[in-house]
């Protein structure tokens, strides 16, 4: 990087545009924090970390060490721990930050920053690292925080600690299809001879070979075939029709009947379509079954609050694990932290965000005595609280417990509702040729029914649905939409209504949009505002403050400060008074009757105005084209804010003329009105994020959520997106959309192979080679069709945004 | 021709080797991660990480 003009300058380490530069080590950096940390990787020998990427590294919260205080506490700490000797003891920790090579690299190496540590692993698609080190030199605590040190803070939540190793269900489907395979490949081998016609010749061969195709086949049944068959009597049981039920049939006629053939010594049997059949079924599964590790789709109430807590006991604090809290205990709170349950203020004054519980965007000050809500999350000082309620009985957590009963929603998939016609109708024909077969010539009935249940199983029914959905999942995740699972894309077909969060879903969270209204300010001036800023807590101060980057605190500037609630703050720099507040405030007049705009923040200089900053939400890009295409697509469009009404002529101009627009709403009155409209037979979907839309998100047909870091948290819901991408909806939503009908063709194309194969059938005509090319013909054709009209409708609707 | 027998029981013995051994590669995780060895076989190995990589506790 050379360093050319000022605003080009990237920082050495984390790639950020230099403003302000600190130079060390003939290198450039954005603040301290960077070249701190890049000083402590030259100093061991880590400096290999810039070698694998340029400028890898993450920007830190250099927020306070207090941080990870909870992992003192012993409890707690073990239950993280995955594994433990007394000695040594092994950690996975999340860690959202894994981006690039480099991150694997160092956090391999982090031994050398980090003694005590034995052994570190990454995995990079989980953005997990597993860590061995000695208990006796290094706590958790201090594990945890170099790597926070490094910018690699893990993650930890209660979800961490509960779920400790699950076991993976992805290995199984791989050896069911390993061994189909296998057995595939083999029983084709020995089937070649039948083929090729050799059977007259050399019979013992035949033979020999037949019986080597049954004993391959054996563990294809009873391991790779084993899902369908349970599937299938289950469904039997339960008395309804599902695509596993002519699977099932098809698989064990095919099974017995050429069993039979084999041990009869009548003929080879159809072991070659039987093993084939399983292997095309399990390939479709297992690319239906594409999951996102590093997401999480789960997470309910328990991730979002702290894992414990500073409790007062007597004059000196302990850490106790978040259950353990009861009614009447004194808990400390600091900056940052998530208050864990429904509390009374005890001391004198407190700023609380409360963007996650009701969506509501500027923080909420609080006073003694005041009652508090869990979920809100402290902004400033630390302060003492003192339980009302325990945790699991908080508002919160009542709203998500009342929910739970309505998270599994029942819906009948279209594969399955096709496959009832489906069986009916092959029973029928089955019953009808065997009718003719026993007046005509009665020892044919029996060949004739095994094969006609063996040539209408569905496989290439069965292939279409995962082949399009798979590769619709693969396509969308592409463009920054995830989905959680297969079925949620079939969702999508009926959806009438949609209904947008506002705070965090349209508009950033966090990052506000920070502009100074009137004559551009000088850098001293700007110096002088950000040091007073960085000394306040108010959190507009905070904010103001995060907006200049890279600057560093030099607090010897200011010689006079005073903070003066509900007005603003004074200092004196180089012996000019500023002054940053309300608007009579700055300019030293005596308070005014009317109530202060809020998000305006007045700057005067020896009490001249100089301008004011304004604090707004700003919305994302593109989502004004995005309201006029979904509501050209027919689709009733709502939003439902948490937020006051401060940002409703935004929002006016931002939807379509008529659309319902409701402020000030709490997480149950969204979740009635969803209740309300699928009561009226609407099928909705709720666009939103945080702990206040979760519910909704639960309730809705499809809750997604949206995320700025799809890595970091996002609450329990069908579909995550990158915020980033949030415009693409409508596209993506007619994507989906035409997905119905590659479906609906290639169920068209799998029935006309199964017309063609029934014929036969019926006829009595069915051989082995015809049976061992019309199925793996059919499911190859469904593959490829399905997954290159995806890709090429895929294609049409990227080349639209 | 009866040597045909010999061999195709051979071969499927040998076949069924590879098979033994794709499922305890499933087994013991080697298809968990499919990224970050081959980006981890990329790294230089000093003599000092090069042994403590080999004593990699598994522990199920």
């Amino acid at each position: 990087m050379k360093a050319a003009k000022k605003s080009d300058v990237k920082c050495f380490h984390c790639g950020t545009v230099c403003s302000d530069q600190v130079h060390y080590d003939e290198k450039l950096f954005c603040c301290q924090g960077c070249k701190v940390v890049y000083s402590i990787f030259k100093d061991n020998g880590l400096d290999d970390y810039y070698t694998f990427e340029s400028t890898p590294g993450n920007r830190m919260d250099t927020s306070d060490d207090d941080r990870f205080l909870f992992l003192e506490n012993k409890e707690i700490a073990k239950s993280l721990l995955n594994f433990s000797d007394g000695t040594k003891s092994k950690v996975i920790f999340s860690i959202p930050e894994i981006h690039c090579t480099s991150c694997i690299w160092l956090l391999e190496n982090i031994a050398k920053i980090c003694p005590g540590v034995i052994h570190s692993e990454v995995n990079f698609i989980k953005k997990q690292a597993t860590i061995t080190f000695f208990e006796q030199e290094l706590t958790l605590r201090q594990l945890a925080l170099t790597l926070a040190n490094v910018g690699y803070a893990p993650m930890i939540t209660s979800e961490s600690s509960d779920k400790k190793e699950e076991k993976p269900k992805w290995g199984k489907i791989q050896i069911q299809l390993g061994i189909a395979g296998f057995c595939f490949g083999n029983v084709m081998l020995l089937s070649f001879p039948e083929y090729l016609g050799f059977a007259e010749e050399d019979p013992f061969f035949i033979t020999l070979f037949s019986w080597l195709n049954m004993f391959l086949s054996i563990p294809v049944l009873i391991f790779s075939a084993k899902d369908y068959l349970i599937s299938a009597y289950k469904a039997v049981t339960k008395k309804f029709v599902s695509i596993d039920i002519p699977i099932a049939l098809g698989i064990l006629t095919l099974f017995i009947r050429s069993s039979y053939e084999v041990i009869s010594g009548t003929g080879a049997g159809f072991f070659d379509s039987f093993t084939g059949l399983i292997f095309f079924l399990l390939i479709g599964k297992w690319f239906q079954s594409k999951t996102y590790e590093s997401l999480s789709f789960e997470r309910d109430y328990k991730s979002y609050f702290p894992l414990a807590v500073s409790r007062w006991n007597g004059a000196i604090q302990e850490i106790i694990a978040i259950n353990e809290i009861e009614k009447g205990d004194k808990i400390r709170i600091r900056n940052n932290e998530i208050i864990p349950a429904d509390c009374r203020l005890i001391s004198e004054s407190a700023n609380v965000d409360y963007s996650f519980v009701t969506g509501e965007n500027h923080p909420v000050s609080i006073k003694k005595n005041d009652f508090i809500y869990a979920g809100g999350k402290l902004l400033g000082i630390p302060i003492d609280l003192e339980v009302e309620k325990k945790v699991d009985q908080s508002y919160l957590t009542s709203l998500w417990e009342g929910q739970q009963v309505n998270t599994s929603r029942g819906t009948k998939h279209l594969l399955d509702r096709v496959s009832k016609y489906f069986t009916i109708t092959i029973l029928l024909i089955s019953l009808i040729a065997s009718v003719y077969w026993y007046i005509t010539s009665p020892q044919m009935v029996w060949t004739v029914i095994s094969a006609v249940l063996i040539v209408a199983c569905p496989c290439a029914l069965a292939l279409s649905v995962p082949f399009t959905y798979g590769s619709i999942i693969r396509s969308l995740g592409r463009m920054g939409y995830y989905l959680k699972s297969a079925d949620v894309v079939e969702k999508f077909f009926n959806i009438s209504d949609i209904i947008f969060d506002k705070t965090g879903t349209l508009t950033f969270t966090g990052k506000s949009k920070i502009e100074f209204e009137g004559d551009p300010l000088t850098d001293e001036e700007i110096n002088s505002v950000f040091e007073m800023t960085s000394a306040s807590v108010h959190p507009y101060s905070q904010k103001i403050a995060s907006s200049f980057k890279g600057k560093k605190q030099n607090s010897e500037l200011i010689s006079s400060f005073s903070e003066i609630p509900g007005s603003g703050i004074k200092a004196v720099i180089h012996g000019m008074e500023y002054r940053l507040g309300t608007e009579s405030f700055v300019l030293n007049k005596p308070e005014s009757t009317q109530q202060p705009v809020s998000a305006q923040v007045f700057f005067s200089v020896n009490y001249f105005l100089r301008g004011k900053f304004l604090i707004g939400s700003s919305i994302r890009s593109g989502l004004n084209r995005l309201m006029v295409h979904l509501e050209k697509q027919g689709l009733k469009l709502a939003l439902l804010s948490g937020d006051n009404e401060s940002d409703k002529e935004k929002m006016t101009a931002l939807f379509p003329e008529g659309t319902t627009l409701k402020f000030g709403m709490k997480p149950d009155q969204k979740l009635e009105m969803i209740a309300n409209l699928q009561a009226k037979g609407k099928q909705v979907i709720m666009i939103g994020d945080g702990l206040n839309d979760a519910p909704s998100l639960l309730r809705a047909d499809i809750g997604i959520s949206v995320v700025d870091n799809a890595s970091v948290f996002s609450p329990a819901s069908d579909v995550i997106i990158d915020g980033s991408k949030l415009y693409l909806f409508s596209s993506i939503f007619k994507f989906i959309n035409s997905a119905k009908i590659v479906v609906g063709l290639s169920i068209i194309i799998s029935f006309l192979y199964n017309i063609v194969g029934i014929w036969w059938a019926v006829n009595g005509q069915l051989t082995p080679v015809f049976a061992a090319i019309l199925m793996p013909l059919s499911s190859i054709t469904v593959v490829v069709f399905t997954t290159l009209s995806i890709k090429l409708l895929g294609k049409l609707y990227k080349l639209e945004k | 021709m009866k040597v045909i027998v010999i061999l195709i029981l051979v071969s499927v013995l040998i076949a069924t080797g590879f098979l033994l051994a794709f499922i305890w590669a499933v087994k013991s995780g080697q298809f968990d991660d499919t990224y970050t060895p081959s980006v981890r076989m990329l790294f230089e190995n000093d003599k000092k990480s090069a042994s403590t990589s080999l004593d990699v506790d598994k522990n199920k």
